[in-house]
Formats: structure tokens, C-alpha cells, sequence
């Protein structure tokens, strides 16, 4: 036992050290909050890999009316956003590496571009579709499909796309509260951000997961071949 | 690891290039999987989508070894972040043989098609009545 229990009730009254009773030691806390980040991360997975199967399927069945539908997206504005999320993902990382050493400058310093990146992606979003409900590629009775492209296909594609990169958009929209409060707690010196990486970490982590999944969406709905 | 600092000082600290070059790598990834996507390899779309994934792949690798500090983490933080994978992996596995499921005759894919080719079409559906076990009756029972 690296902590007696005197000594933990001591750590938790001054609010100090972010070591928890439980735990033998501050190293065995860290995996413990890592690992259960991770299993919190296999269930987006899960959840998301359920979506890239049923794409798969639809996709081996509809492939022309994929095709032609996805010329309704734009490599302009995919891609765009990819680059925004990969940067947003860097200064992330760096943000996390200050919060290891401490440097509270540099975590903000890195974690402000962070937000302005997901911001940036929902406005590029918005952009993206407006411009599919203009043209009334919404799955409905609305619906128009592209010229050349089949309703029914067309209409899975669209489906697809607004499920998948809404669903993607949903966790950018919780990734900017989560950033927002990180940034609110390191600015406020609040000790439960300080004194400990881990909260800045799993923030993190949850980050560069929204970025991963966006690293796969990018291809299967912008680029796909003939 | 014997050091009993409270504050913990010993987890790994990246160097910051090690992240630059990452982050310049993914964008030259990101280049590539749109240059490929313009490309028309042999062996037609098959071909495209496995470069396209392909690349995806080596991104997402990237991320999780260098941004999400997987290849500095702990053993047991390592299988966790494989697990989900390993599920993705089985999920796609079930579909090997997608292709081949419109091969056999009807009543397979479609139950309801099963109790029109016994006659039954006004039959209501029974629990149990899958019209899976009805292949291996003869029609006229």
C-alpha cells in the first residue's frame, strides 16, 4: 500500500492530490480512468461499426446509385472539414501534453484552437446541408433524386449520409460542450484539471475518436469510385 | 515505477515534433486518398475502395498510436483499444457470404414467400413460422 488510509482522508481534505482511496497508487488510477475511457470508446465502435456494416451492404447494392448521388457532396467541403479535424486533433494532443507537464498557458493555448476547429466543422456542416435541402436530397416525399440515380438507392445514400455524418455531427456538438468546460476549468485554475491530466486526457481520447470516425466517413461519402 | 509521488510524473511525454510529423503525415495521407479516388486502378471499383480504406486504415493506426497514446499506454489500455475493432471486424465477417445469399431459392430471404409458394397466402403469421424450417417440406403436403 503506497496510501495508508489516514494518509488518503489527509490528500482528500486538502484537496490536493487527485489520488483516490481506492487506488494503490496514482498510476494504477490513471490506467483504471484510461482503461474505462477505452471501454466507453469500444461502445462508440460498436455503435458506429453497426452503421459502417449497414453501409457496406447498401453500398454492394446500390453501388451506381451511390456513385451518382455522391457527386451531390463536395471534395471541396469534405475535405476541408478532414483538415480541420486533423489539426484540431494535433493542437488537441498538444493540449494534453501540457496538461501532463502542468503548463497551463499551453493547454489553453491548445485546447481554444481545438474548439475553433469543431466550430468550424458544424458551420461547414451547415453549409454542406443547406445545400443538400436546397437541392431536396432529403430521404421524404420530397425527395428529388439526382439525374441519373435511381429514388430508391438514392434515397438509402441520403439516408446514410445524413444518419452517419449527423450522428458523427451530434459528437462534434458534445465534443464542443466537453472542450468548452475544459477550457472554462483550466482557466478557473480548478484544481480537478491541474493536479491531474486524466479529465484533459479523456477529453482527448474522445476527440481524436470523433476525428477517427470522420478519417472513414470522409472516403465512403466524398470519394467514392465509379 | 516504484516512484511513490502522489502527482504521478511518470507517464510518457511525446515529443512535440513526434506530433508535427504525425499531423503531417495525415495530410499527406489525406492528399493521397483523394488522388487515388480520381484514379481508376485495375481490377475497377473493388480495387478503389480496398487503396481507399486501405489508407484509412494507416490514418487511423496514426491517431490511436501517436495522438490517443496508444503505443505508450499500458498492456491492459492496448487490448482495450483493439477490442471495439475486433468486434468491427467480426461484424463485417458475418457478410462474407452476402454475395451468395440471393443463390438460395426464396423462402430463405423472405418467409412470406415460403407460405405463397404452400398455398397459404392469407395465413397469418405464426410465432415459430419462420418459413426457414418449410424448405425441406414438399409443396403439395
Amino acid at each position: 500500500m503506497a496510501v495508508s488510509p489516514a494518509h488518503a482522508d489527509e490528500h482528500l481534505a486538502h484537496g490536493e492530490s487527485p489520488l483516490h482511496e481506492q487506488y494503490e497508487d496514482i498510476d494504477q488510477q490513471n490506467e483504471s480512468y484510461i482503461v474505462g475511457m477505452w471501454t466507453f470508446l469500444v461502445t462508440e465502435v460498436m455503435f458506429f461499426g453497426a452503421l459502417f456494416v449497414t453501409y457496406a451492404l447498401y453500398r454492394s447494392k446500390y453501388q451506381q446509385d451511390f456513385y451518382v448521388s455522391h457527386l451531390e457532396t463536395s471534395t471541396f467541403w469534405g475535405g476541408l472539414n478532414t483538415v480541420v479535424l486533423l489539426c484540431s486533433s494535433f493542437t488537441m494532443a498538444i493540449a494534453v501534453r501540457a496538461s501532463m507537464l502542468k503548463n497551463r498557458t499551453t493547454v489553453i493555448a491548445g485546447l481554444v484552437p481545438t474548439l475553433a476547429g469543431a466550430v468550424t466543422f458544424l458551420c461547414v456542416k451547415y453549409i454542406e446541408y443547406t445545400e443538400k435541402f436546397t437541392h431536396h436530397h432529403y430521404p421524404g416525399p420530397g425527395f428529388i433524386p439526382p439525374s441519373g440515380a435511381s429514388r430508391g438507392g438514392s434515397q438509402i445514400f441520403f439516408s446514410m449520409y445524413f444518419g452517419m455524418t449527423g450522428l458523427h455531427g451530434i459528437h462534434i456538438l458534445i465534443g464542443i460542450i466537453a472542450i468548452g468546460i475544459l477550457i472554462w476549468l483550466w482557466y478557473k485554475k480548478r484544481p480537478i484539471v491541474t493536479e491531474d491530466y486524466v479529465p484533459t486526457e479523456m477529453v482527448g481520447l474522445y476527440w481524436h475518436f470523433v476525428d477517427l470516425v470522420w478519417v472513414f466517413l470522409f472516403p465512403l461519402y466524398y470519394l467514392i469510385p465509379k | 515505477m516504484s516512484n511513490k509521488s502522489p502527482v504521478g510524473a511518470h507517464h510518457h511525454i511525446t515529443p512535440v515534433r513526434t506530433y508535427v510529423a504525425t499531423l503531417f503525415g495525415l495530410l499527406v495521407l489525406m492528399a493521397l486518398t483523394i488522388a487515388a479516388a480520381k484514379v481508376s486502378f485495375p481490377g475497377g471499383t473493388l480495387t478503389n475502395n480496398i487503396v481507399a480504406m486501405l489508407i484509412a486504415c494507416i490514418k487511423a493506426t496514426l491517431v490511436m498510436l501517436i495522438f490517443m497514446g496508444v503505443a505508450y499506454t499500458t498492456k491492459l489500455a492496448k487490448l482495450w483499444s483493439v477490442l471495439g475493432f475486433l468486434w468491427l471486424t467480426f461484424a463485417f465477417g458475418i457478410l462474407i457470404d452476402y454475395n451468395t445469399r440471393d443463390a438460395i431459392p426464396g423462402p430463405y430471404n423472405d418467409p412470406g414467400s415460403a407460405l405463397r409458394a404452400n398455398g397459404a397466402r392469407d395465413l397469418p403469421a405464426t410465432p415459430g413460422d419462420s418459413g426457414v424450417e418449410r424448405i425441406g417440406k414438399p409443396k403439395d403436403e
